[in-house]
């Protein structure tokens, strides 16, 4: 199972990712779009459909590395298109800490795949809304200058208090899990058994 | 020179030794054609030779390719790039940059030339393939023939001594075969050795020196030029072979009659379309078909099939004109539920997880037997229970056949339908298409293929550059005038 | 044609100005702007640093799109400024707070897609290989870059099949069935996603791929003193805003309605 990634597997990394990608814009917009309470919520929505694409991507690629690589090529993606740099952070973090639950094993299976796809999740989660926490000050004071009625102040300050952040990454490990669940459920369905891979 | 010797090979995910035992001698300055039935071997043949197997392919290997005394099983792919180089069958998934210059250069880039030299190596490419009129291009924008074009640039770049083609004809239509058999006389001419994996070989028969039959992974004949040119008709459909000569076809055509059980007619009236701000596709269509007409819709690249089968089949809406059926204007929704698209690309087409499923699939009302009765008549009852995706690809098409049969659509559409099938699959589309049109289907046909379409068309409509259209009863003076445009 | 005149048709460009910069440059500017971007708090500054940068980019070939996001920011900030009169609890707290989001995005987007559309393949691999980058990150970024336009396409065919077929066809069908139409739409795009990779990476593999070479792009790519100097003035400038933005100037309300 140790081997090293080769030009075929970035390149299957490489679409994979596209994919991924374009969903999870495509989501994003919709959801911020419609509102701001349904923005926050983005990751935990996004991570459903990319668990299909994610599960198939480990099981074709059983290595380790593939979720490092994956979460990077994401992170520079956001850093491209403005993300705020606790995104791109967050993802590589995420991604090497998931490459060693899932890939430290000597084998891949599908409880470690869904595991670490929603631990992968939650922190993507979080590290998407985490930045609001960080700049509570900074809004704060933006509002003080603009002679905003502190009761705005206070509303601003509770939709983005702690409790809030919990309930946000909670979703994002839950949207992980099921992502993982219809993603596992599709690969036995179809590339399993049309042979395209094989999970233990 | 190359050399097998005899070279056999496993893949590791089969049981069975693909290839067995090959022994054959290539001599440098060759042009090498290599053909035989789907899945006989061929491509595996020439993925030993570009290093493909068995660092890409794993797999259990016995003998040796040993190329100018070198073998080339130790050999790493990248240490072969400028060595051997390989254009792929299908031009769209072989290109990594989003322009056209950088594709040329990207071979160049890889092995770590300086500027200088990659801009005299794809300058060169350039110029002796002329290809100066793509430069600069974005690769999006390029049909499939230049794009396939770009491909050879880029390999042609590398200097390599070897070209090896994967069916390179499968995606091109007849303008832009020729194009390739140009470029393919040059590459000869210039004394390079050439592999060609093919099934509709027509055009290479100026230049080929041998012929290699595969068969169950073997060789089971080779042919000098003369010899295989020649070959008996009876022989050649033995082996699975088609013809070299397919304008010939044109000479022996026997008419062929609708099936006159024709109750349905499909009439076009003066259809006009136009994408947003661009120009005019075309205007002013007029056409007939009746139940059991197979039409075969004929024209370069961009002369707009593909718009004209998009509005046929209800996906885009037309600008001016109308499409009726039995007498009642058919709205695009309307045409949608009456027609069936057959595309080229199958992996497009299956949703479900197995065949049955696939059959069924988007049909409300029970069709249990129907489906029983269609996977039967298409030799598919032992796959039923098998994924689509693990078929083959002749096998994949027929199930999206069997779709639009039990669908019930009383005109059906075919978009290439024969692109990379070997002559036993070409004819059982052939036949399939036939009873379809005997049991009063309408059927269109988009197709370059000329054998396919002499043997199976009842009517041809002719798009040409104005977008005009032109629609006949297929007669041996219209395909005369077919054959003198397509090969000469 | 003669390969000279090639030569020359090669090397012409069809970018100029700020667009010819080293990848590299422009990458370093993006960060920075994507750090500062969110800790400015005075309306003035932050316009400063849309103008100054929607100027940078107008300087290379962005002259358009930079003028796009301009009035955009200018529309969202009036719109943003407004909301302090529309008294909806709640509501309108957190449709300002997302209004406040999306200002400071602006310029990272303005910045980010014009990197993207100005920046050659080739030169994206060759800055990336000199950061010292491993291929585990560049081949993949080069191939989404490519994929991606595929995917529409392909998504289009898909979705015409469904259409013929009847399946998911209808609005009712999807918000009634929303996993299937997932399933049907993801399973035949992954299915073309492996077959898509085994021949990309045939194609790439024959060509060299794997070499780990020193690459050279078409262009000379060298961070020199056109580089140094935009990336020092960058810096400098979003330095000064940053202070700026702890003085008098920074409170200054623009958009008092």
């Amino acid at each position: 199972m140790k081997q090293k990634l080769n030009a075929k597997d970035f390149i299957l990394i490489g679409v994979l990712t596209a994919l991924m990608w374009i969903i999870c814009m495509i989501i994003s917009t919709i959801m911020s779009v419609a509102g701001p309470v349904t923005n926050v919520f983005y990751p935990s929505v996004v991570a459903i459909p990319n668990g299909i694409v994610m599960m198939l991507l480990l099981a074709k690629v059983p290595k380790k590395g593939v979720f490092t690589i994956c979460a990077a090529i994401q992170a520079i993606l956001f850093l491209l298109v403005g993300a705020f740099w606790f995104i791109p952070i967050g993802l590589v973090i995420g991604g090497v800490i998931c490459d060693f639950l899932v890939m430290g094993r000597k084998e891949i299976t599908m409880k470690s795949m869904m595991a670490s796809y929603a631990l992968f999740s939650a922190i993507f989660a979080f590290s998407a809304i985490c930045p609001i926490k960080f700049l509570q000050s900074a809004f704060v004071g933006a509002m003080e200058k603009n002679n905003i009625a502190q009761e705005y102040i206070d509303g601003m300050l509770n939709i983005t208090s702690v409790p809030m952040l919990v309930v946000i990454v909670a979703a994002g490990l839950v949207g992980g899990l099921i992502g993982g669940l219809i993603g596992q459920k599709a690969l036995k369905k179809h590339f399993i058994k049309a042979g395209l891979v094989s999970v233990k | 020179m190359i050399s097998f010797q005899n070279f056999s090979f496993r893949y590791e995910e089969s049981q069975d030794f693909t290839l067995h035992k090959i022994d054959m001698t290539i001599k440098t300055g060759e042009f090498i054609l290599l053909t035989g039935r789907s899945g006989c071997g061929k491509t595996t043949l020439i993925r030993s030779l570009n290093g493909l197997i068995p660092h890409f392919y794993p797999g259990e290997m016995k003998g040796d390719i040993l190329m100018d005394g070198h073998s080339l099983l130790e050999m790493q792919p990248s240490q072969l790039a400028g060595q051997v180089g390989t254009v792929f069958q299908d031009p769209r998934s072989q290109f990594f940059m989003t322009d056209t210059t950088r594709e040329l250069a990207f071979g160049c880039e890889n092995l770590g030339l300086s500027r200088e030299e990659t801009i005299d190596r794809i300058a060169k490419s350039t110029k002796e393939l002329e290809l100066a009129d793509y430069l600069n291009r974005s690769i999006f924008a390029l049909s499939s023939g230049e794009k396939q074009q770009i491909a050879i640039g880029s390999v042609y770049a590398l200097a390599p001594k070897v070209y090896i083609f994967d069916e390179p004809s499968a995606n091109l239509d007849y303008a832009a075969t020729k194009r390739l058999a140009e470029i393919m006389g040059k590459l000869k001419k210039k004394g390079y050795t050439i592999f060609v994996v093919e099934h509709r070989f027509y055009y290479l028969r100026e230049w080929i020196d041998r012929v290699f039959l595969i068969q169950d992974g073997q060789i089971e004949q080779e042919f000098t030029k003369e010899e295989f040119c020649a070959l008996p008709e009876e022989t050649r459909i033995s082996y699975g072979l088609r013809t070299a000569y397919p304008e010939r076809d044109a000479e022996h055509y026997r008419g062929k009659e609708r099936a006159d059980n024709g109750t349905h007619l499909l009439k076009v009236n003066s259809l006009g379309f136009s994408y947003k701000k661009g120009p005019e596709v075309f205007q002013n269509v007029s056409f007939e078909a009746h139940a059991g007409d197979v039409i075969g819709i004929l024209g370069h690249n961009g002369a707009g099939k593909t718009t004209l089968l998009s509005i046929l089949t209800g996906l885009l809406k037309q600008q001016h004109g109308e499409v009726c059926f039995d007498g009642k204007k058919l709205s695009p929704r309307q045409r949608r539920a009456l027609s069936y698209l057959v595309m080229q690309d199958t992996d497009y087409q299956l949703f479900a997880s197995s065949v049955e499923d696939e059959l069924s699939l988007g049909i409300k009302e029970d069709c249990k037997e129907k489906v029983d009765a269609t996977l039967k008549a298409l030799e598919l009852s032992e796959y039923r229970e098998r994924h689509p995706a693990s078929l083959s690809g002749g096998q994949k098409q027929r199930v999206t056949i069997g779709a639009a049969i039990v669908k019930d659509s009383p005109v059906i559409y075919f978009d290439e339908p024969t692109s990379g099938l070997d002559y036993d699959s070409m004819v059982r589309v052939s036949r399939l298409i036939e009873q379809l049109s005997n049991s009063g289907v309408i059927v269109f046909v988009v197709s370059h293929d000329f054998e396919f379409i002499v043997r199976t068309c009842t009517e041809v409509v002719q798009l040409d550059d104005h977008g005009a259209i032109q629609n006949h009863r297929l007669s041996p003076e219209i395909l005369k005038a077919l054959s003198e445009k397509y090969f000469t | 044609m003669e390969e000279t005149q090639i030569k020359q048709m090669i090397e012409r460009q069809s970018l100029h100005g700020s667009a010819l910069l080293d990848p590299r440059c422009k990458i370093l500017l993006l960060v920075c702007i994507g750090f500062v971007s969110y800790f400015l708090a005075g309306e003035v500054v932050s316009l400063a640093l849309m103008l100054v940068y929607g100027l940078f980019i107008a300087f290379g070939n962005g002259g358009k799109w930079a003028l796009k996001m301009i009035v955009s920011y200018i529309i969202v900030a009036y719109l943003n400024a407004l909301l302090r009169y529309v008294q909806v609890p709640v509501l309108s707290v957190i449709m300002s707070v997302f209004g406040v989001t999306v200002l400071k995005l602006i310029p990272i987007v303005m910045m980010g897609l014009w990197i993207l559309r100005t920046t050659y393949m080739d030169d994206l691999m060759v800055s990336l290989q000199r950061m010292r980058l491993p291929q585990a990150v560049t081949i993949p970024l080069v191939v989404m870059f490519r994929y991606i336009p595929t995917l529409r396409i392909e998504y289009r065919q898909i979705r015409n099949t469904m259409d013929i077929r009847g399946i998911s066809d209808t609005l009712w069908k999807r918000v009634s069935h929303p996993l299937a139409t997932i399933e049907y739409i993801l399973i035949p795009l992954l299915m073309r996603c492996l077959k898509v990779t085994d021949e990309l990476a045939a194609s790439g593999t024959t060509r060299g791929l794997e070499l780990e070479c020193k690459r050279y792009a078409l262009r000379p790519i060298r961070f020199s003193w056109p580089e140094i100097a935009v990336s020092l003035l960058g810096i400098l400038f979003l330095a000064v805003l940053l202070f700026l933005d702890q003085t008098k100037i920074g409170e200054i309300i623009l958009w008092r309605v």
